[in-house]
This record gives structure tokens, sequence and C-alpha cells, in this order.
């Protein structure tokens, strides 16, 4: 069975464009920024965490960044034309294209107009301006999208199906997301706050990242091997994971099964930690029916914004970042534990060598996907 | 390749159609339920599936795989014009049909799955896409069944939707169709024999006619037609519906250089 390598990774955020400014940022943890937008007839303004330097708006600059993204992820892995024409792309998002066709809507609110559509065809363009010549899927699973694409990608290179795969996740800013999580309620007026007693919600970010999988190690020291995982589907509801935590621990079981590896093996968790009542509520219920010695959480959700479908690849690539530095972020936004879950996040910066790591998603849909990775000086 | 059996397919084709009614009314009948609050993607796939018999006795671990070429963009369209147009609250049923994954959990739900479930789609095949990806699923033992389909819907003005996504067909069709694919089966109706992958056009050729000196091969490319979604899937299940006995070959353009063919033996 191949092993899976993460070779290499490049991620644009609301922290920052580069390794040294993500890490930077992590560590100093950036000031939230608001944005405006038209919920009805009403202006309201909620904070968001939008990526620095970057603005998607309209279809040109949607491939633009897109493209900017998956040329620095070429260019620093090194890959010759031969490589990329065996490389697959593996695409996860929630709001797709829809960032292109807004603000068309929006400046013609009476004519009659769809959107662009065609799921495949950005994966189709992508493949086609970078000569990518292997398999190219899209994933629409909501929050877990581009996690469901790491684990296909990690499945893929376990089997032989191929040799690497591209991961791109990417989320960008568009007022149909923030208007329909603001009717549910979902957004906080200050701050995300994972796992807190008093925590409010949400806190929107926008960000792509693209992860190169790979059967051959990277170029750095120290290596993260992506060594399996598990997805599955809670029922409960269609907008929340069931806080009794069932079937969140089920889909933790299944992945260290897949691991092959013991909840006393896991060294940290990465949690999905959106800062919302029910969704923290049901992963930190569900992590307690898996860990009776709870290894050290980390939420990033509260630094970088909850970038939906791009989360999977963005906070891995962000995680990844920090562990080649060597270190583990603090968790941002918690001050008060609730006892009724009984999860404290990491609140002090910490040094890590290797570990086996935990990636918890869990979206809309009921949709779970969790991966299980290894941090360290790998054979 | 371990031998994947299809125990049963289905098939709906309607002309696209702006109201959901009929198809809230075959459910009713053939799921025994009433489906409020979800969208008219959804029911498609549900009316679909449930087209499938013996649904009853599906393991809760059954996989679902759903294939897409457009997603759920009727209610994206909604949500913009009630947010730009009409300037109304959104309303969170409304932002909820925007995600497309939808379709799975409702169906998830309903037949009491709570095994994997993944929406996906590729610019070439979404149908060929998800029945690669359960092949992969059920060859690794990670699960022994799993429910592969997919669904697309029109969207109104249908001239428009039909400028957007290029059909030139009069008659614009939405649906979608299911197999479902099991390890083992008492009574298969037809069973996947082999999965190979090529670099070219003309080696997949080359094993097509090979293949088609044995035994009568029935060839099933991507094509344009009047389905607003990707038409492999659709000619696919019909030939699994029509056909009696041969070999039906599935072939899909997986990406720019890579291209896959999936044998498919009827048996009777």
């Amino acid at each position: 069975m191949n092993r899976c390598y993460l070779r290499e990774a490049v991620t644009f955020c609301s922290l920052g464009n580069t390794p040294d400014e993500i890490t930077h940022g992590i560590r100093s943890n950036s000031i939230e920024k608001a944005k405006e937008f038209t919920f009805g007839a009403e202006l309201v303004s909620r904070q968001y965490r939008g990526m620095k330097d970057k603005r998607v708006t309209g279809n040109d600059k949607f491939y633009a960044v897109l493209e900017q993204l998956l040329l620095e992820l070429i260019t620093k892995s090194h890959l010759d034309p031969d490589q990329m024409e065996e490389c697959a792309l593996l695409i996860g998002s929630t709001s797709m294209s829809i960032p292109c066709s807004e603000p068309i809507f929006k400046s013609n609110p009476d004519e009659v107009m769809l959107p662009y559509i065609g799921y495949g065809a950005i994966g189709e363009r992508l493949a086609h301006t970078f000569g990518l010549g292997g398999e190219v899927a899209l994933f629409a699973t909501a929050c877990t999208s581009s996690a469901n694409a790491l684990l296909y990608g990690q499945t893929g290179i376990n089997t032989g199906k191929f040799q690497r795969a591209i991961v791109l996740g990417f989320d960008f800013y568009n007022e149909l997301t923030m208007s329909g999580f603001e009717s549910f309620g979902l957004l906080s007026r200050d701050g995300c706050r994972p796992f807190d007693a008093h925590r409010s919600g949400m806190v929107l970010g926008e960000g792509c990242g693209a992860i190169l999988l790979d059967t051959v190690p990277s170029s750095y020291k120290s290596q993260l091997i992506l060594r399996g995982g598990a997805n599955r589907s809670d029922t409960f509801s269609p907008t929340a994971h069931n806080t009794d935590g069932i079937m969140v621990a089920q889909t933790i079981r299944d992945a260290l099964c897949d691991a092959k590896v013991e909840p006393c093996d896991v060294g940290l968790i990465k949690a999905h930690a959106t800062g919302s009542e029910t969704n923290d509520r049901a992963e930190g219920t569900g992590l307690r029916h898996v860990f009776s010695q709870m290894p050290p959480v980390l939420a990033l959700k509260s630094s970088l914004g909850h970038t939906l479908g791009g989360c999977g690849a963005v906070e891995f690539a962000v995680l990844w970042f920090c562990l080649r530095e060597g270190f583990l972020p603090k968790t941002y936004g918690f001050e008060v534990m609730d006892d009724s879950i009984g999860i404290a996040p990491s609140q002090d910066e910490s040094e890590v060598s290797e570990g086996i790591l935990l990636l918890n998603h869990f979206g809309f849909g009921g949709s779970g996907v969790v991966l299980v990775a290894q941090f360290g000086e790998c054979e | 390749m371990k031998p994947l059996y299809i125990e049963a397919v289905s098939l709906l084709l309607q002309e696209a159609s702006e109201s959901s009614a009929e198809l809230k009314k075959e459910l009713e009948r053939t799921s025994g339920q009433k489906f409020r609050r979800v969208n008219h993607f959804v029911l498609l796939a549900l009316a679909t599936v449930f087209r499938l018999p013996n649904l009853s006795n599906l393991d809760p671990k059954c996989a679902l795989y759903i294939g897409t070429a457009n997603g759920c963009v009727r209610d994206v369209v909604k949500m913009l014009e009630q947010m730009y147009r009409d300037t109304l609250l959104p309303m969170p049923f409304t932002f909820m049909g925007t995600s497309t994954s939808m379709a799975g959990f409702h169906i998830a739900q309903t037949l009491g799955l709570s095994g994997t479930a993944l929406t996906v789609s590729n610019p070439y095949g979404a149908f060929e896409q998800a029945l690669g990806m359960a092949c992969t699923q059920l060859e690794s033992g990670k699960s022994t069944s799993a429910l592969v389909g997919c669904v697309d819907e029109g969207v109104f003005p249908l001239d428009e939707f039909k400028k957007v996504t290029q059909n030139d067909e009069e008659v614009v069709l939405e649906g979608g169709c299911w197999i479902k694919l099991a390890l083992e089966c008492a009574n298969p109706h037809a069973v996947i024999i082999a999965r190979e992958s090529f670099k070219t056009a003309q080696a997949v050729k080359e094993y097509c006619e090979k293949q088609a000196l044995s035994e009568p091969l029935t060839v099933i490319r991507n094509r344009e037609s009047g389905y607003v979604g990707n038409s492999g899937g659709i000619d696919y299940v019909r030939a699994l519906q029509e056909q009696q006995r041969g070999v039906i070959a599935l072939i899909t353009k997986e990406g720019k250089s890579r291209f896959s063919v999936t044998l498919t033996r009827l048996l009777g």
C-alpha cells in the first residue's frame, strides 16, 4: 500500500498568503473585520475574515486567485509536465462560482439571469490551464467538501489509483452565504468562541488552499502522512449533528480504525469547532464518548473564520505550516469552559515534534469527515 | 477486480417542470411518506430512488453516491431573486436548498442510512464519477453495498437555461437514475466485471474492439442530448433496463488524458 504524503501546501486566507505571514498571523491573531450586506431591506454588519490583499468579485478574479494558488503550489513542488500529466485534481467548495454570478444579479436584478453553472466547469478549466491530466472530481458536501476530497485523495494514493493529487478547497465571500447563515441566526455578533460557555455563533471567513498529496515525501525535514479517515452521515437534522454525539463518535472511531490507530495514540485534535451552540455540543460530546483522556484540542476557526467547504484544505495547510515550525498555536476566543461539554481548547502555544493528529469536519446535510494524519520525521 | 453486482436500476426522465406536484404525488405513493420543505432537486432524487425495488432491506451502512452536473441551481436562482429583485429576507429553507448535499441527506434519512454519503461532480460525467468512487469503496471493503445515482433539474426560464448549458434540444429533460450495487446478491440483474484505465481514446477503442470479438458489446459514452445533466448515466441505466444479454461498455473521460471503461455483463 502506498503512503500518502503531504508534499506541499499553499493557502490564501485571512491570516496571510505565505507560510511566514500565516504563522506570524496566527501568533498575533489579526483583528476581525466586518462585512456589511443587505438582509432584506436592512443593512447589517457582521464580523468576517476576508482574505488578505485579495478580493474575488466576478469571473476573472475568481479564476485569477485560484490559478495563482495552483501556480504557486506547482512551482514550489517542482512538478514537471510528466508528473502533472499524471496528477488528479480534487476540488471541494460550498459556494462554487456563486461569487461570479452574484455581482451580475445584483447590478441587473430585473433582468432574467442564471448563474454560471456546471460544477465540473471549474475543474475542467483549471486542469486545462495547468495541464493536469489525471482524474478531475468535485465534491459538494457542504462544509466537509474539501475534507472529503482529501480523504478520496488519500484512498486513491493508498490503492494506487493515482500517484499524486492536488486537493483544492475554497470558499469566497458572497452575500448569499452571509444572508443564508444570518437567516438561521448562526452568525455571531461578537466573535467566534469555540467550545466556550458564552459562544454565540460563527464568524465566516474566506480562503483557498491547495495541497499536493503524493507517494513522494516532501522536501521538509518533518513529514505529514495522511493515514486514513472516514465519512458518515448523521440524519438527525439537515443543519446539525445530533448533540448526543453518537454519530460524531462513530465517525471518529471509524477513522481511527481505518488508520489503525487507538484513541490513546492521538496527540492532537484539530476540532471543527464553529462556535455555534449545537455544532460544538455535538462535536464535544462525541469526542468525550471516544477519549477518556482528552488529547490537546485546537480550534482554528476563531483565527481564520469558517471557510466552509474550503476549511478542510485551508485548515490542514495552516496546521502544516505551524507543525513545520514546531509549534501548536493557541485557540483564540475561548475563555470559560462549558461544563456541559467539558472541552477546553489549548490556551497556550506549545512545542511539537511528532504525533498522531485527528482532524474533524462536520457540516450541513449531516456530513461528517474525520481524517487521521501522522506528523514527524518518518522513515 | 471483484465482481460487483447490480441488483436493481431505476430511471426518471420528465420534461422539465416548474411544478413539483406530480413528484410529490408519486413519492407519496411509492414511499408512503409525505415530503414537505424539500425542493425540486431533492424530490427528483427521492422519486428516482423510490422507483428501485426492495429498499426496505438495505444495510444501514449502504453507501450513497450522487453525481450531478449542475446541482440544485434552481434554489440558488430563487434566493438571488429574493435578495436582489424582491429585497426580501432570505428564507432559511431556501438557503438550505442551495446546498446540493441535501438530496443525499434526505435519501439517507428516509432509508435509514448512516454510512458514506457523497455528492460529486465531474466535467465529463457526474454519474460515472459517482460510479467509479462507489466501485473503489466496495472493492476496498469499506462498504458492502451502495446506491449510485445522478440527478439534475431544469431551471426556468428554459430558454435562458438552454443558453447557459448550451442545450440545443427542443425538449429539456430532467430527472436522474440509480443503481443498487453490492458485493453479493442473490438475484442480480447485471454484474460489473471490469474497470480499466487508459491514456488515449485510441487505446479505449482497441480495448472495446477486442471485447466485442467475444460477445455482443453496447458502447455508451457521454453525449449531448436533451437531458440537463451528463447523459452517460442515463444511457447506461436505460441500456441495463432494455437489454437482456451481452456486455455494456461505459466509457468515461475522467480527465484530460485519462479514460476509464466499465464493463457490465447483463445476466438476463
